[in-house]
């Protein structure tokens, strides 16, 4: 089932600077519950694909659809490089944040985000403030806030670029992990060719800017294998080498 | 569970303790001194009490102006009309700052006129204040909060302005209004540079107060300043200074006080 769809998506900047054409004829689609990677070089367009499908932006030129498949929302959530915590809020404080925003705290979806809490270890920092909580543990916070809202699709931009490298791996097996288990469908951008490699179904390689798509590859991983051992598997020498290439 | 205390760190806080009663007692001490060097040459008549007044002369003023009925009615006068300006100025600046935060054309538009607002001395305008608005006390509330509203203005737009875009991004991602941008993020994202600008402005309102003062008034410290200059009592000069230095540091403490008081939850 395909649950996003860009059909030939333009996109120029404007600023008085002058127009910058960031993406230029992008077409793929997302199947229900992949995990879909973007990589390609930096300022080439990857933020402002995320962009267009958050509904942040309009496209210049093309379309975009969300197929609503989960009928109680098409809400697409959004996780950046920072987490973007609120320091004057507590965690329970932060996760309840966008229950708020769409006036949807209702004793059920408290409940549904408590339990997320409980079910990924950060229920007992509940009334912590985020500087007490490790980057590994903030950047989980970070994504239950999102889970909160029951996104169809669920975004991720550089998510995991801000952390450490022994910490990244392990908070990529972690969101790796609840992704599958919460059957969300993701798009990550990352300039990590290893890190889309280990979590993807799909890979889209982008050109420099002007975007367009250079190549899309299908990951026949083992689907439950996790992040981390897909990393040394031989499939992965090879794609990383054919990712490579196409990047050069 | 109390973490053990290892003996080394015992004497480390002793040390610490001994620092901070050193200090306190250095600082008292200049305040005993003082006093007492200014008593004492008062009394041995090398300086002329007559322009220089003493410590106990400021006591007797103080009890004068007490039997007089007087004293808490200048202190009053003066501490009233620099409470209702720093609130007006305070308030009115921040809302001031919102709507241009909100509004980034009016922000572009007025820009301009605030900075030349803000490099005005605001004491030349003093003569316009007294004709436009009368003389009394709206006056010197007038002048008390041109003191502090411009500063006010700038340096909140400027803290709204320095909101992460990212969490500005993330709200917006989370389909937030306007409205709850401002209140959810943005304000209590600037609670910190509030409270900095309270210290600066429970300064400020003074300036302004007894500026106002000195340009028309009938009461108050400043009233009570000028008036002692110009019958050359400068026992009542010194005495209303004091007393002003005296408010301003108790306004400042409480302003300091409720920093704290913020900081501790913020930090907890
Ligand atoms: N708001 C904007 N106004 C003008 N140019 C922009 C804006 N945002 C991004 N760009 C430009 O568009 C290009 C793509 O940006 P972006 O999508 O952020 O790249 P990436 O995420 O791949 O690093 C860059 O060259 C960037 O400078
Ligand atoms: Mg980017």
């Amino acid at each position: 089932m395909k649950i996003l769809k860009l059909d030939n998506v333009d996109l120029t900047y404007f600023s008085t600077n002058g127009e910058t054409e960031a993406l230029k004829n992008i077409t793929f689609t997302v199947d229900s519950g992949d995990f879909v990677s973007i990589v390609g070089p930096s300022g080439c367009g990857k933020t402002t694909i995320l962009s267009l499908i958050s509904g942040l932006m309009k496209p210049t030129k093309g379309k975009i659809s969300i197929n609503n498949l989960k009928n109680d929302s098409s809400f697409v959530g959004y996780m950046f490089q920072k987490d973007n915590l609120f320091e004057w809020r507590t965690i329970l404080g932060n996760v309840y944040l966008g229950l708020e925003l769409q006036k949807r705290k209702t004793k059920e979806n408290i409940e549904y985000v408590n339990n997320l809490l409980k079910k990924y270890n950060l229920w007992e920092f509940r009334n912590k403030y985020p500087k007490q909580l490790s980057g590994g543990m903030r950047q989980r916070v970070a994504l239950i806030r999102t889970l909160a809202l029951k996104p169809s699709i669920l975004l991720l931009d550089e998510a995991f670029s801000a952390l450490d490298y022994q910490t990244r791996l392990n908070v990529c097996d972690d969101v790796y992990k609840i992704i599958k288990q919460e059957k969300v469908t993701a798009i990550l951008v990352t300039h990590d060719i290893s890190e889309a490699i280990s979590l993807s179904d799909k890979i889209i390689i982008l050109s420099k800017r002007p975007a367009t798509i250079k190549k899309e590859i299908n990951l026949t991983f083992d689907k439950s294998q996790s992040p981390l051992n897909r990393r040394g598997s031989n499939e992965a020498k090879k794609v990383f080498d054919e990712i490579w290439r196409e990047l050069q | 569970m109390k973490p053990k205390i290892s003996n080394d760190y015992k004497i480390y806080l002793k040390k610490q303790k001994i620092h901070k009663g050193l200090i306190l007692t250095a600082q008292i001490g200049i305040l005993v001194v003082f006093i007492g060097l200014w008593e004492l040459l008062a009394w041995l008549e090398i300086i002329d009490t007559f322009i220089m007044s003493s410590p106990s002369r400021i006591i007797k003023t103080i009890g004068e102006l007490y039997r007089g009925g007087n004293l808490f009615y200048h202190i009053f006068t003066t501490l009233y009309e620099a409470i209702i300006g720093f609130l007006i100025a305070t308030l009115g600046g921040t809302l001031i700052a919102i709507i241009l935060w909100w509004n980034d054309t009016l922000r572009r538009i007025l820009d301009p006129y605030i900075v030349v607002l803000n490099s005005l001395p605001k004491i030349a305008l003093g003569p316009i204040i007294i004709i436009w608005v009368g003389v009394g006390t709206s006056s010197i509330v007038t002048m008390d909060i041109l003191i502090m509203i411009v500063i006010t203005i700038i340096s909140m737009l400027n803290a709204f302005r320095q909101t992460s875009e990212s969490k500005i991004m993330l709200l917006k991602s989370m389909n937030a209004t306007k409205f709850q941008i401002l209140y959810k993020l943005i304000l209590p994202n600037s609670l910190s540079e509030f409270i900095s600008l309270l210290k600066i402005n429970v300064g400020l309102t003074w300036v302004g107060t007894i500026m106002g003062e000195y340009l028309v008034s009938k009461a108050g410290l400043g009233y009570l300043i000028i008036y002692g200059s110009q019958i050359f009592n400068l026992d009542l000069v010194m005495t209303s200074t004091i007393i002003l230095c005296i408010l301003a540091a108790l306004m400042y403490f409480i302003v300091a006080f409720i920093e704290k008081k913020v900081n501790n939850k913020l930090n907890s």
